[in-house]
């Protein structure tokens, strides 16, 4: 029992610790991943792949600083995809906090495939009440976003002159930590059959599952996990795939906890039962 | 690297530091750290949507649609132009609530308009875009078409089959539990309790998705540290001695 | 004036919204429209009500001198400080998110990149520390439905794990070790059948894993996606069918003014 006092008694800076070195450790080395993908990240990725080029596609900054290590990934990797398959990119977003993040990723890709703003991709920035927002681009999306972030008439760009509403829109990706997915799907889906992919966080996904059943989405990525799969399918290892060696030694170890804790659990009702 | 990135790295590499300090114990350096947050964002907020609402949405607008019926005197450019008085005045109309209770309530005017507004499209948006589908594709076959003596049923089959009515029993046993009120005897008793069931499986299961989430925070922060900090300032020496 | 017209303004509104959706044709398509685009914007002035509680209260700590006035300072800098730096990157780029902001030092993406990000960041990582502990506290199976709420915990776990063998191998075993203890433990309790079952299953799992440990990989992800797509999918379904019908009901009380109490609340 003195043994399983202490473990009762353990400090928790102590469990604080183990956990920080145990992610630490697998960043610090280089473990390559093999590649295996679950359905619901391949039918996203197979919906941009099967896109035309010229297509336009929406993606949507729906999250910020708070979840960036998970969205981060997914963000980069389908504005990779985008670019390489000749789609054009409309960024536009419902967190004003998150806005840059996708700014630096989609730049970032652009400068990569030699793609120049106005006529690859655009930023028009972030309007507030999204529910309205999203209605509204059903009908002219120059109603909401007559300028990009930086002021500039959207009509002046190429890409946007014959963008007006959902018909010239071929898919969208919402990159989210909250219900913004869900809300895309409920108005651009629901009342103009929009096209919708999610690239969520770990916390959000679940909620997500009912909707991929009804075919409501098409694709979805869950958490790091699913940034790293869509990697794979890229061959392009980026944020994803390096976190997941930490992902896997942390989660073993989230693992080992809930079987010491349990298992001590155990030992105690039944120890205290016999002393009854 | 220039300097101010630098710079920005070593700040940003000290507040995330701050920060991590709690989990030792609460002390200055991370409420320093705390009431820095609160500070900066929001003042982020109120420059990003200054400049997307009132710029983007209302001056800019205005300016277009005033300078277009100048030009041309287009009566509808004008009332393009004119009619953004009545969003700015119910814009102002809600920042009455800074002024205390004499004047606040006006701001329910505003209120009331976004509220209803909002009502109308959940109404819509919730039956259309959520309850119909949903509860469509909760409707399977639990029976594979085309399957006789000739054509036996085969093991992915049986999957589909077992599959979908644990789906269907799932969703009729989840809403058993949490919406009837009645007491959860008989049938219903039956019901609910394989509701729970689910209800626990869910549960596990987005715990288990939870792990993750907060694993790739911290892996975050730590790449920040390891690979940005102490890489980015090697990186930044090794440039200068060259 | 005070109760009535915002109660006819939220009928209208609602009213209006939902006629333009059934008869999406002109005038009324551009009407609601129009509405849209009006609450949008009335949904960026209130954005703007947030920071004016935060500055009185700051202020009036500071200059009471009351406990921890330090720290109000500190809070009213960075207001001041960002609101001058996004006001000055404003005006030079022609918006506040220039991303050659972010090179200068005191730009509003060099405060965002630099401040913010490590902050927000940061803040939310500490949760991973508290599901660390947690785990090793708050998991119990002394009863069947936790037992089952921490399996489909650790098969979801299972499918996210990713650098091959090894430690899908080790987190399967360790799956079937904690079978097979909570099965013995049903024994100590008596409850033979129960025991016996679960230690059943666990050495089940742990000799299947190490038989067929070359399918292990794949057969992680797919027992996820089966937890997750069907029985966790169940629940979550009918969880999000009440909450709607709950919301559903609750708007058209909003539409009708039987629910008032956003326009008590001020």
């Amino acid at each position: 029992m003195g043994f399983l006092k202490w473990l009762a008694k353990i400090d928790r800076r102590i469990i604080f610790l183990v956990l920080a070195l145990v992610v630490l450790v697998p960043l610090l080395v280089k473990i390559p991943i093999p590649p295996k993908v679950s359905e619901p990240v391949e039918n996203a990725y197979r919906a941009i792949d099967t896109l035309r080029p010229g297509s336009v596609v929406v993606l949507s900054v729906d999250y910020d600083a708070t979840s960036a290590p998970e969205c981060q990934p997914m963000m980069e990797a389908i504005a990779e995809h985008a670019f390489r398959r000749g789609l054009k990119i409309i960024l536009l977003g419902h967190l004003v906090t998150g806005l840059p993040l996708g700014q630096i990723a989609i730049e970032e890709a652009a400068a990569r495939h030699g793609k120049t703003y106005g006529t690859d991709y655009v930023n028009l920035g972030y309007r507030p009440n999204p529910i309205t927002v999203i209605v509204g681009i059903g009908r002219e999306i120059r109603d909401f976003y007559g300028a990009d972030y930086q002021g500039v008439p959207v009509d002046s760009f190429p890409m946007m002159r014959d963008v007006h509403n959902y018909d010239d829109i071929a898919a969208l990706v919402s990159f989210a930590h909250g219900t913004m997915v869900e809300i895309w799907i409920e108005y651009a889906w629901g009342r103009f059959g929009e096209q919708i992919i999610g690239g969520v966080t770990g916390v959000v996904a679940p909620n997500l599952y009912p909707y991929l059943q009804s075919k409501q989405l098409v694709g979805l990525l869950g958490g790091l996990k699913g940034a790293s799969e869509y990697e794979s399918l890229l061959e392009r290892p980026g944020l994803g795939s390096k976190g997941m060696p930490a992902q896997t030694t942390a989660h073993l170890l989230i693992i080992l906890f809930i079987l010491v804790g349990t298992v001590a659990d155990f030992i105690v009702d039944v120890y205290t039962r016999r002393k009854k | 690297m220039t300097f101010g990135t630098l710079l920005g790295i070593w700040i940003a590499a000290t507040l995330t530091i701050a920060i991590f300090s709690f989990l030792y114990r609460d002390n200055p350096l991370y409420k320093f750290a705390e009431h820095l947050y609160v500070g900066v964002s929001a003042a982020y907020w109120v420059v990003t949507t200054a400049k997307f609402t009132m710029q983007d949405m209302l001056v800019d607008v205005f300016i277009t649609n005033w300078k277009a019926y100048q030009s041309t005197g287009s009566s509808t450019a004008f009332w393009e132009a004119m009619i953004l008085i009545i969003p700015t005045i119910l814009g102002i109309m809600m920042l009455t609530r800074w002024f205390g209770p004499k004047v606040n309530w006006i701001s329910r005017w505003p209120i009331a308009f976004t509220v209803g507004l909002g009502a109308g499209l959940g109404i819509t948006g919730a039956i259309q875009g959520f309850l119909l589908p949903q509860v469509q594709a909760t409707l399977l076959p639990i029976w594979e078409p085309g399957i006789s003596a000739a054509a036996p049923i085969s093991g992915p089959q049986i999957l589909i089959i077992v599959s979908n009515i644990v789906l269907i029993v799932g969703v009729i046993g989840t809403l058993i539990f949490f919406y009837f009120s009645r007491p959860h005897t008989g049938i219903l008793g039956v019901g609910s309790r394989s509701g729970i069931v689910f209800i626990m499986i869910g549960f596990g299961a987005a715990f288990g998705y939870t792990v993750m989430a907060r694993i790739s925070l911290l892996i975050g922060r730590l790449d920040f540290l390891v690979n940005t900090w102490i890489g980015g300032t090697i990186r930044f020496i090794q440039d200068l001695v060259r | 004036m005070k109760r009535r017209v915002p109660l006819v303004i939220t009928f209208l509104a609602g009213v209006i919204i939902v006629v333009t959706f059934f008869i999406p044709h002109e005038p009324f398509g551009s009407l609601e429209q129009r509405l849209l685009i009006w609450a949008s914007i009335i949904g960026g002035f209130a954005a703007l009500l947030g920071i004016d509680n935060l500055i009185k209260h700051h202020l009036s700590k500071l200059f009471r001198r009351e406990r921890g006035w330090f720290y109000s300072l500190v809070t009213l800098v960075g207001i001041f400080g960002t609101l001058a730096s996004g006001i000055v990157t404003w005006i030079i780029y022609g918006t506040p998110l220039a991303l050659l902001s972010g090179l200068k030092v005191g730009g509003f993406l060099w405060v965002y990149n630099w401040i913010i990000v490590p902050l927000q960041g940061t803040m939310f990582s500490l949760l991973a520390f508290f599901i660390a502990s947690a785990a090793y506290r708050a998991f119990r199976a002394r009863t069947f439905d936790a037992l089952l709420l921490m399996s489909a915990a650790i098969l979801v776990m299972l499918g996210h794990l990713s650098i091959g063998l090894v430690p899908a191998l080790v987190g399967a075993l360790l799956f079937a070790l904690l079978l097979v203890t909570s099965g013995v433990y049903r024994l100590f309790l008596r409850k033979l059948a129960a025991g016996i079952i679960l230690i059943v299953i666990g050495l089940a799992v742990g000799v299947l894993a190490v038989v067929y440990r070359g399918m292990m990989v794949d057969l992680a992800i797919q027992v996820k996606e089966w937890v997750m797509g069907f029985p966790q999918l169940a629940a979550r379904r009918g969880i999000l069918i009440g909450l709607v019908l709950g919301g559903i009901a609750m708007s058209v009380r909003l539409i009708l003014g039987i629910e008032r109490t956003y326009i008590s609340s001020t």
